[in-house]
């Protein structure tokens, strides 16, 4: 039997810890990619992921269900990525992303031909991450809650505390400067590459 | 493109990114749809966008390695010790523990065969001796010599042996109840449950550091063969486009030979024939 959250929740409270293990287990890595992509440290996102569901795990009897967990993990998440920005007073770096297996590229029969391939597609993402780094954290939010964890425009307003209006408008922006900026570094990117 | 001039009346930006992410009411979908049928500046802004959006796709967060889990948290809010040899101490009385130490002082002082001697001469003088054989006392020794202990060679009749064993009967009497007793063995049980837990937990963070340490160093190797293997085509395909040059290059030299070859022969031909 799959339980929801808010169940998980409750047997939580009720002190069974294999349940919050459970909720660990759901959330862990969209907490993890989360706070990946605001503060670009792996290191640090695993802190800040470690300490989310520490708090959540010391607050849960503070859980009153108004909103979803998830959201509720996602606000403590966001909350203490700020803090850490503010704290380590460090702006969002680029970090070399680990996605590719450079094993495989590196083993491969074709080797010119797939590292071409891998080597654009890592130069995309490398840019993508250089040109999400410029934007405002308001918009970085936006654009990571939106397109990363598909949270509807209504739940991230609730989250973040605005208005609607509001996230669309910084949605927009932050997209309109994604697209210039990645037009000026990446000019050569192919269409069939970026639109899929 | 941005010189076109885009007619739609509601909130354009809000509008295009809601239709982008396709999270708006049918009405206003059904409007915008209509809208950019007819504008050419919202189409190609929102293939634009709809290109973004794919390149945002390609960026992913990398795994993370370090799995997180809640281990229950022993009964003791205080972190507990490991029960070591020692701790059993604990459970013994103050009274026993000293009384321990005095006897473990006498016994050990008849085995190392003490001699406290007292002279009005000389003063106190301690000897000792290990095992050394007991000497019979002497009739004619000093008469002001006043021989105050001997703790000679132990025999059946030893005084502490009789203690030793008082001790451990009361101490077996003390101790016994205490291993008998439920809650002090729940202590123990739960001792022994924080001890395992911080074992586990050690464990795990030992296994992910070392598959940390393996994975950094994979990706390091892998990005130096990489290099290598881009570096070596890179090379490989200099050489053959020098290669190439080349026999082009020779190619014009022989053809160009020929060509003077031929033109020495005609001025040959021509000069024999004036």
């Amino acid at each position: 039997m799959t339980w929801t959250d808010e169940e998980l929740v409750a047997r939580s409270i009720g002190g069974d810890s294999d349940s919050f293990n459970e909720l660990v287990h759901r959330w862990e890595r969209p907490i993890y990619a989360l706070a990946y992509r605001q503060l670009r440290r792996e290191e640090d996102a695993r802190d800040v992921c470690q300490e989310t569901f520490l708090r959540a795990y010391r607050a849960l009897h503070g859980f009153r269900g108004q909103a979803k967990f998830s959201s509720w993990l996602y606000r403590i998440a966001l909350n203490l990525c700020r803090d850490w920005m503010r704290r380590e007073r460090r702006t969002p770096v680029v970090q070399a992303p680990e996605d590719v297996d450079l094993m495989d590229l590196a083993a491969s029969r074709e080797p010119s031909e797939l590292i071409e391939d891998r080597l654009e597609r890592n130069d995309l993402s490398r840019a993508v991450e250089r040109a999400m780094a410029l934007l405002p954290e308001d918009q970085r939010t936006a654009i990571v809650l939106k397109e990363y964890h598909e949270l509807t425009f209504q739940e991230i307003a609730d989250l973040v505390g605005c208005p609607l209006s509001t996230v669309k408008t910084r949605l927009y922006q932050g997209l309109a400067v994604l697209r210039r900026e990645l037009a000026r570094t990446n000019p050569g990117v192919k269409r069939e590459n970026l639109v899929r | 493109m941005a010189d076109i001039l885009c007619g739609y009346t509601a909130d354009r930006d809000e509008t295009l990114v809601a239709y982008l992410y396709d999270d708006i009411d049918e009405v206003q979908r059904l409007a915008f749809e209509a809208h950019i049928e007819t504008c050419e500046r919202c189409r190609h802004e929102l293939a634009e966008l709809q290109s973004v959006r794919g390149s945002l796709r390609q960026w992913t967060a990398p795994e993370s390695v370090r799995p997180l889990a809640v281990v229950p948290p022993p009964s003791a809010a205080a972190p507990q010790a490991r029960p070591g040899a020692w701790s059993a101490l604990g459970a013994i009385p103050a009274w026993a523990q000293v009384a321990a130490a005095m006897l473990f002082l006498g016994v050990s002082a008849g085995i190392a065969n003490l001699d406290v001697h007292y002279d009005r001469g000389g003063g106190l003088t301690l000897h000792t001796g290990w095992s050394r054989p007991a000497v019979p006392p002497r009739a004619s020794a000093t008469p002001d010599a006043t021989s105050v202990q001997r703790a000679s060679t132990p025999s059946a009749t030893t005084p502490w042996r009789a203690d030793l064993e008082a001790l451990e009967r009361r101490l077996r009497t003390e101790l016994h109840p205490a291993s008998a007793n439920p809650s002090v063995q729940s202590a123990h049980d739960d001792r022994n449950v924080a001890a395992a837990n911080a074992d586990a937990q050690l464990l795990r963070k030992m296994r992910t550091m070392l598959d940390d340490s393996e994975r950094r160093q994979r990706n390091e190797l892998a990005l130096g063969l990489a290099g290598v293997v881009q570096e070596f085509n890179a090379k490989r395909g200099t050489d053959l486009a020098r290669i190439g040059y080349l026999n082009t290059q020779q190619n014009a030299t022989g053809i160009e030979v020929v060509r003077q070859q031929r033109w020495i022969d005609y001025l040959k031909t021509a000069s024999l024939q004036k």
